[in-house]
C-alpha cells in the first residue's frame, strides 16, 4: 500500500482515487465572481455622498405626483395638512371622553337624604326623596334594634344592596343618619 | 351535606365568626355560632332581619345588607326561605364572603324545606341589656351546634 503515488488516495472501500488538487490560497475578493465584486465596490462607503443637499433629492414620478394633488389649489390657503391638527389641537374633548373612569361609574348616586334621630328630613336631593328618606328610616330603626337584640350596640353603617339599587346609611356623630341612593351598573365583560 | 356542614362552610372565608339562619317571618331555623351569642338574642333579632328586606324598593329585588358595628359586621343574605346571616370581622374579604353565601343561599334553597330543625335553648339565656357591648363575643373557639333536637359543643 505504500507503493501508492501521492497523487493517488484510497477511498474507504481500498480503492484508489486520483488525489484532488490542494486549494490555492486566495484572497476572499478573488474568490468571489467578478460581477458581485464589481458589486462591492460600487457601495464603498468613501464613495456615497452624505452631505446633505441644497435641494432634495428628485422624487420619483408617482410620488412626485401625490404631492402635487395635495398641494392647494388656491394659494391663500394653508396646506391641506395643517388644518385638521390644528382644529384637534383647539377644539375641547368630546363628552365621552371626559367620562371618568369605568371603576368609578359603577354607582351612579339618584338620591341622597340626611334624616335627624327623631325621623325628621334636614336635607334631601334626588329623585323621589319622600319615599327614600321613609325606607332609610325604617331600615335603620331595624338596624338598631338588631343591633340591640344582638348585644353588638349601635350600629355605624347599614348597606342595602338590590339588583338594581345600592343604598348606604351611616349613623353620624350628631345622631343624624345620612343615606344615599346608587343605581347599579353591572361592569360589562369584555 | 347536613345543614350545619353548609354553614361551617362558611368558616372556610377568613374572619367568618358563625352564621345562622332564620325563615321568612324570621323564626330561627338553624346556628353555627358560638355559646356566647344565645338564642332568645337571635329569636329577637329574627323578625327584624326579616322585615329589613322590606325597606328595598318594590321593583328592586333585594340581595343582601351588611351592618356595621364596632368590633364586627353582620352579611344579611336573602334566599328564596328566609336569611342567612354571618358573622364577620370587619376586615373580611367581602368578595369571597359574598360568593360563599350565595353557595349557601343556594344549598338552603335547595334543601331546607326538607330539614325539620328544632332549636333548643341556649345555655346563656339572660336577657341583654340595652346597647349593651359584646365583650370578645366572636373570639371564641367553643361552637354549639343544635341539629335535630341534638346539641354538640366543639
Amino acid at each position: 500500500m505504500s507503493a501508492a503515488s501521492s497523487d493517488e488516495n484510497l477511498n474507504s472501500f481500498g480503492e484508489k482515487v486520483p488525489a484532488e488538487p490542494a486549494p490555492a490560497a486566495v484572497s476572499s475578493a478573488e474568490a468571489r465572481p467578478a460581477g458581485a465584486a464589481h458589486e462591492i465596490e460600487e457601495l464603498e462607503p468613501e464613495e456615497i455622498d452624505l452631505e446633505p443637499s441644497a435641494e432634495p433629492p428628485a422624487l420619483p414620478e408617482a410620488v412626485a405626483g401625490a404631492a402635487e394633488e395635495d398641494r392647494p389649489t388656491e394659494p391663500h390657503l394653508p396646506p391641506p395638512d395643517a388644518v385638521p391638527q390644528k382644529r384637534l389641537a383647539a377644539a375641547p374633548p368630546p363628552p365621552s371622553s371626559r367620562m371618568p373612569p369605568r371603576s368609578e361609574r359603577n354607582f351612579a348616586s339618584v338620591a341622597r337624604v340626611v334624616l335627624s334621630g327623631s325621623g325628621e328630613v334636614l336635607d334631601s336631593r334626588g329623585a323621589g326623596p319622600d319615599d327614600f328618606a321613609a325606607r332609610v328610616a325604617y331600615a335603620a330603626r331595624l338596624a338598631e334594634l338588631i343591633g340591640r337584640a344582638i348585644r353588638s350596640g349601635a350600629p355605624r353603617a347599614l348597606e342595602l344592596r338590590g339588583k338594581g339599587t345600592h343604598t348606604s346609611v351611616n349613623w353620624q356623630g350628631d345622631g343624624n343618619v345620612s343615606a344615599s341612593l346608587e343605581l347599579v351598573q353591572s361592569p360589562k365583560i369584555r | 351535606m347536613k345543614a350545619l356542614d353548609a354553614l361551617g362552610s362558611l368558616r372556610d372565608i377568613e374572619g367568618v365568626y358563625g352564621s345562622f339562619v332564620v325563615d321568612a317571618v324570621g323564626g330561627i331555623t338553624l346556628r353555627d355560632l358560638p355559646a356566647v351569642i344565645d338564642n332568645s338574642a337571635l329569636r329577637e333579632a329574627g323578625p327584624r332581619i326579616a322585615r329589613l328586606w322590606g325597606a328595598f324598593p318594590d321593583d328592586d329585588p333585594p340581595e343582601y345588607v351588611l351592618l356595621e358595628f364596632s368590633s364586627h359586621q353582620v352579611f344579611i343574605r336573602k334566599f328564596d326561605a328566609g336569611s342567612l346571616c354571618v358573622f364577620v370581622a370587619p376586615t373580611v374579604n367581602r368578595q369571597a364572603l359574598k360568593m360563599a353565601a350565595s353557595f349557601v343561599a343556594r344549598w338552603l334553597d335547595a334543601e331546607l324545606p326538607a330539614i325539620s330543625v328544632q332549636i333548643e335553648p341556649s345555655p346563656v339565656s339572660e336577657p341583654a341589656p340595652p346597647g349593651a357591648q359584646p365583650p370578645a363575643a366572636f373570639t371564641s373557639k367553643k361552637t354549639t351546634y343544635l341539629y335535630r333536637g341534638q346539641r354538640y359543643e366543639g
